[in-house]
C-alpha cells in the first residue's frame, strides 16, 4: 500500500471508466432542453439542445418568436455546437488518461477542469438567452414596452402567456452524473488516506448516485396509438384518430377513447375516475393534437361518422370548425350539450 | 309457328339495337373509359381492353355493363377517388384498379357506390387503395370474387376493404380481403349475407358489425386480424359455420361480441386465438355446436351478460375454457364436451354423472391479478384447483355444466 500511496484505487478508476462513456453517451442526447407550455398546445413545446444541433420543434418556435421580433435559431449560427463535441470527447478521454496514469493529483486536475468547464458552458448559455430574449426586431409585430423574453437558465419562468421551463435533458444528466462520479472518486481517494471503511463509504455514496438518476412524475397524458391501443369504454381499437379523446387523472393515469361519446360514457360510469381528471378531445383536421374539452368547438351530424356513433367532431376554433360543418352538412354544438 | 320465329328474330334484333357494345382501348374506337361512358345510353355494355387507364374520377351515371378483358387497370395515381357508381343496374367486372387517393375526410375510395340499387361489382382486382369498395344507401347489390388488398401498417390510417353504410338486402361472396383496417364494415346494414369470404391481416378486425340488425354471415375464415368479427350494438345476427383462427395478441379476440341479443352462432370453428369469444353484455344467444380448441381462454362471459345458452359444444386443449369476472350467472350449460372434465358414467348414457365447473378457480384469480398467470401450472396452482373443483368456495357453484359429455361430439 504505501509504495501506491499516491495512486487511485480500482473503485475510482472503474467510476473514471464510467464516467467517461457516460460523456460518451451524453453526445448523442439531448443535454438541455427548454419546454414552453401555453393554453394553445396542450402537448407544450420542447427545444432540446444537443451537442452538434438544436432539435426539438425549432420551426414552430421560430414562426412563433417572429411575432415578437426574436431572431430565429439555426444550428450553424453557433460556434458552440462545432466546438462541443470535440471539447465533452476530450474529457472522455481525459478519464481514461486519468484512469492509466493513475495519480491522484491527475483525478483533482480532472474533476478541476470539469468544473470549470460546466461553469463556463452555463455562463454561455446564459449569454446566448440574455441576447435570445433581449435583442428585438423594432419592427416586430407584437411589441410588449419593458418585456425581455430571456429563458430561465434553471428552472420556470412565466413570458407572456408561455410557462418556460429550463432543465438538464438525457444528456445534461449523464454530464453531472459523470461529474458527480469524478467528485466521488475524489472523495473515496480523500477516504482512503482517512483508512476508513469501504463498505461505510459505499452506503454514503450510494444515495447521492441514485439520487441523480431520480425521474420525473408524468404532467402531460400518454399519446394515442393508433391501430394498437383500444378504448377504453368499448373495447374497439383506435384506428381514427380524429374522433379520438382522452381522460387524464391526477394520478397520471390515461384512458384512451375511439369516440367522443366513448369518453362521456366512460366518464358517467366511472365518477370516481372522473374526478378531477383533465378531459381530451383531439383535433378534427390534424392527427394526434389533443385540445381541452371545454375550450374546444364542437360539430354534430350524421355524415360526421364517427367509430361509435357519437358523430361529434371537436375542433380548435369556431373558423376551422366552418369549413367541415359546411361540407359535411353538420351543426354546431357545444360541450355542455354533448356532455349529458 | 313461322310467325314465331320471325317473332324471335324480331325481338333479338330489336335487343341487339337496343344493347349497344362499346370498345374501348389503344387500337378501339374509343381511347378512354370516359368518352365511353359520355355517349352510351342506359343498359349499353362497355368492353374495355388491356392497358393502364389513368383517368382520374370516372363517374357512372348511366345504367352501363362495364366489363374488363385481361384486367385493364384503372390508376387513381393516389389522387382520386377511382370509380364512382351513381346508376342503377350497373354491373362492374374483371378490372384491375390500383392507387386511389388518401384522405381522411371523404374517404376516397377504388369503387364506390352512391344511393342506388341492384349493382353488381364482381372480379376485380383491387390493390392499394384506401378504402376497397364503398356502399352507401344502397340495396340489393352483390359484391362477389373480388380480391382486395392494401398494405397498411400500423400506426398509420387506412380504410376498410368493403365498406357498407346505411344499406340493405347486400350479398358479399367469396371475396379475399387482407391488409385494411377491416376486411368487411357493416354500420347499419340489414338484412344482408355475408358468405364464403376470407378476410386476413386486417389491421383491426376481419369483419366488423355496427348497428347493423338481421344479417348472417355464413362459412367465411377470418384469420391473423387484429381481432377476428367484432359485432357491437346489433341484433339478431346469424353467424354460422365460420373459421376463426390465430387472433393471437393482447385483447385479440375470435369474435367480440358487445350490445348485442337474439342471435345464433352454430357450427364454427374457433381455434388458435388470445380468447376464443369474448362477450360483454350480451343477452339471449344460443352459442351451439360450435369448436373451441387450442384458445387462451374458450369464452370470455362477462357479467353484463344474461340469457345465453351454451349447448353442445366441444372445449379442447383451451388453456382455460370459460373466464368470467363477476359472481352472478345467468347463462346455462349444456351437454358440452369439457377435455378437462374428470367425472365417469356409470349408468352408460355417454352423459358424465358428476356435473362438471367449467370456471376454475385459477381463471378467476388471474382474470383480478393478470400477473398471478407466472404461477400458472405450479404444484399450488394445481392442488388449489382440485380443492376448488370438489368445495366450489371461490367460483360461483350454479356455473355448472349438468350434463357433460363423455365423448367429444363429432363436428
Amino acid at each position: 500500500m504505501n509504495s501506491n500511496e499516491k495512486n487511485i484505487g480500482i473503485i475510482s478508476k472503474g467510476l473514471l471508466v464510467i464516467a467517461g462513456v457516460l460523456l460518451v453517451v451524453s453526445l448523442f442526447n439531448p443535454i438541455w432542453r427548454i419546454e414552453l407550455d401555453a393554453p394553445q398546445y396542450p402537448e407544450g413545446l420542447a427545444l432540446t439542445i444537443h451537442a452538434n444541433k438544436i432539435g426539438g420543434e425549432v420551426e414552430i418556435i421560430n414562426g412563433l418568436n417572429h411575432y415578437i421580433g426574436m431572431k430565429t435559431l439555426h444550428a450553424d449560427e453557433f460556434i458552440e455546437f462545432t466546438v462541443l463535441p470535440y471539447i465533452i470527447s476530450g474529457y472522455a478521454l481525459a478519464c481514461l488518461i486519468v484512469v492509466l496514469i493513475r495519480k491522484r493529483k491527475a483525478l483533482h486536475i480532472l474533476l478541476g477542469a470539469f468544473v470549470l468547464f460546466g461553469i463556463i458552458a452555463m455562463v454561455d448559455f446564459w449569454r446566448w438567452e440574455y441576447n435570445y430574449g433581449h435583442n428585438l426586431d423594432p419592427s416586430a409585430a407584437i411589441i410588449v414596452p419593458g418585456m425581455a423574453y430571456q429563458p430561465p437558465l434553471i428552472g420556470f419562468k412565466q413570458l407572456l402567456n408561455f410557462g418556460a421551463y429550463s432543465i438538464p435533458d438525457i444528456g445534461g444528466w449523464l454530464f453531472i452524473t459523470s461529474g458527480l462520479l469524478m467528485v466521488v472518486a475524489v472523495f473515496l481517494e480523500y477516504l482512503k488516506t482517512k483508512k476508513l471503511k469501504k463498505q461505510n463509504t459505499m452506503t454514503m455514496v450510494l444515495p447521492i448516485m441514485l439520487l441523480s438518476f431520480f425521474s420525473c412524475g408524468q404532467k402531460n397524458p400518454d399519446p394515442i396509438k393508433i391501430n394498437s391501443d383500444n378504448c377504453d369504454n368499448c373495447g374497439m381499437t383506435i384506428s381514427n384518430p380524429q374522433f379520438a379523446a382522452v381522460l387524464f387523472t391526477p394520478k397520471g393515469r390515461t384512458y384512451k377513447f375511439d369516440d367522443i361519446s366513448c369518453l362521456i360514457d366512460y366518464k358517467n360510469d366511472n365518477k370516481e375516475k372522473a374526478l378531477n381528471a383533465e378531459l381530451f378531445v383531439a383535433n378534427f383536421p390534424s392527427d394526434n393534437q389533443l385540445l381541452p374539452v371545454e375550450t374546444s368547438v364542437y360539430i354534430k351530424g350524421d355524415n360526421v361518422k364517427s367509430p361509435m356513433g357519437g358523430n361529434v367532431a371537436a375542433f380548435k376554433d369556431r373558423e376551422s370548425a366552418t369549413t367541415y360543418a359546411l361540407e359535411l352538412a353538420a351543426e354546431f354544438t357545444d360541450w355542455n350539450t354533448i356532455n349529458k | 309457328m313461322k310467325k314465331l320465329i320471325v317473332l324471335l328474330l324480331l325481338s333479338l334484333t330489336s335487343y341487339c339495337i337496343y344493347a349497344n357494345k362499346f370498345e374501348v382501348g389503344k387500337t378501339m374506337p374509343y381511347k378512354s373509359i370516359k368518352s365511353a361512358l359520355d355517349n352510351i345510353q342506359n343498359g349499353d355494355t362497355i368492353y374495355v381492353h388491356e392497358g393502364i387507364y389513368k383517368e382520374g374520377n370516372i363517374i357512372i351515371s348511366k345504367a352501363v355493363n362495364l366489363i374488363g378483358v385481361n384486367f385493364p387497370v384503372l390508376d387513381g395515381q393516389k389522387k382520386y377517388e377511382i370509380l364512382s357508381i351513381k346508376a342503377a343496374n350497373t354491373l362492374v367486372s374483371g378490372f384491375k384498379i390500383q392507387h386511389s387517393g388518401f384522405a381522411t375526410l371523404d374517404d376516397p375510395c377504388a369503387i364506390k357506390v352512391y344511393d342506388t340499387h341492384n349493382v353488381i361489382i364482381s372480379n376485380n382486382i383491387i390493390d392499394d387503395n384506401f378504402f376497397g369498395i364503398y356502399l352507401q344507401f344502397c340495396k340489393n347489390c352483390i359484391i362477389k370474387n373480388n380480391h382486395i388488398t392494401a398494405y397498411g401498417v400500423e400506426e398509420q390510417q387506412i380504410g376498410n376493404g368493403i365498406h357498407c353504410w346505411k344499406s340493405d338486402s347486400l350479398q358479399v361472396i367469396a371475396n379475399k380481403v387482407s391488409g385494411h383496417r377491416d376486411g368487411i364494415y357493416f354500420e347499419f346494414v340489414t338484412n344482408s349475407i355475408i358468405w364464403r369470404n376470407v378476410s386476413t391481416s386486417n389491421i383491426r378486425y376481419g369483419l366488423h358489425f355496427m348497428f347493423s340488425n338481421n344479417d348472417s354471415y355464413i362459412s367465411n375464415v377470418f384469420k391473423n386480424n387484429g381481432a377476428g368479427v367484432s359485432v357491437m350494438f346489433t341484433h339478431k345476427v346469424k353467424m354460422i359455420n365460420n373459421t376463426f383462427t390465430e387472433n393471437w395478441g393482447d385483447a385479440a379476440y375470435g369474435l367480440f361480441l358487445k350490445e348485442i341479443s337474439d342471435s345464433y352462432i352454430f357450427g364454427n370453428k374457433f381455434y388458435k386465438n388470445t380468447e376464443g369469444i369474448h362477450m360483454e353484455g350480451t343477452s339471449r344467444i344460443k352459442i351451439e355446436k360450435n369448436i373451441f380448441e387450442a384458445n387462451g381462454w374458450g369464452m370470455k362471459i362477462q357479467a353484463s351478460c344474461m340469457d345465453n345458452e351454451i349447448a353442445s359444444n366441444n372445449f379442447v386443449g383451451n388453456t382455460f375454457d370459460i373466464s368470467t369476472n363477476g359472481s352472478l350467472v345467468l347463462n346455462t350449460f349444456n351437454g358440452n364436451y369439457w377435455d378437462k372434465y374428470e367425472g365417469y358414467d356409470l349408468d352408460k348414457n355417454k352423459i358424465g354423472d358428476v356435473p362438471y365447473h367449467p370456471l376454475s378457480l385459477f381463471s378467476v384469480i388471474v382474470e383480478n391479478n393478470p400477473p398471478a398467470m407466472l404461477l400458472f401450472r405450479s404444484f399450488m396452482v394445481t392442488l388449489l384447483d382440485k380443492s376448488e373443483k370438489i368445495m366450489p368456495s371461490l367460483t360461483p357453484d350454479n356455473f355448472i355444466d349438468n350434463t357433460p359429455l363423455m365423448h367429444s361430439l363429432k363436428l
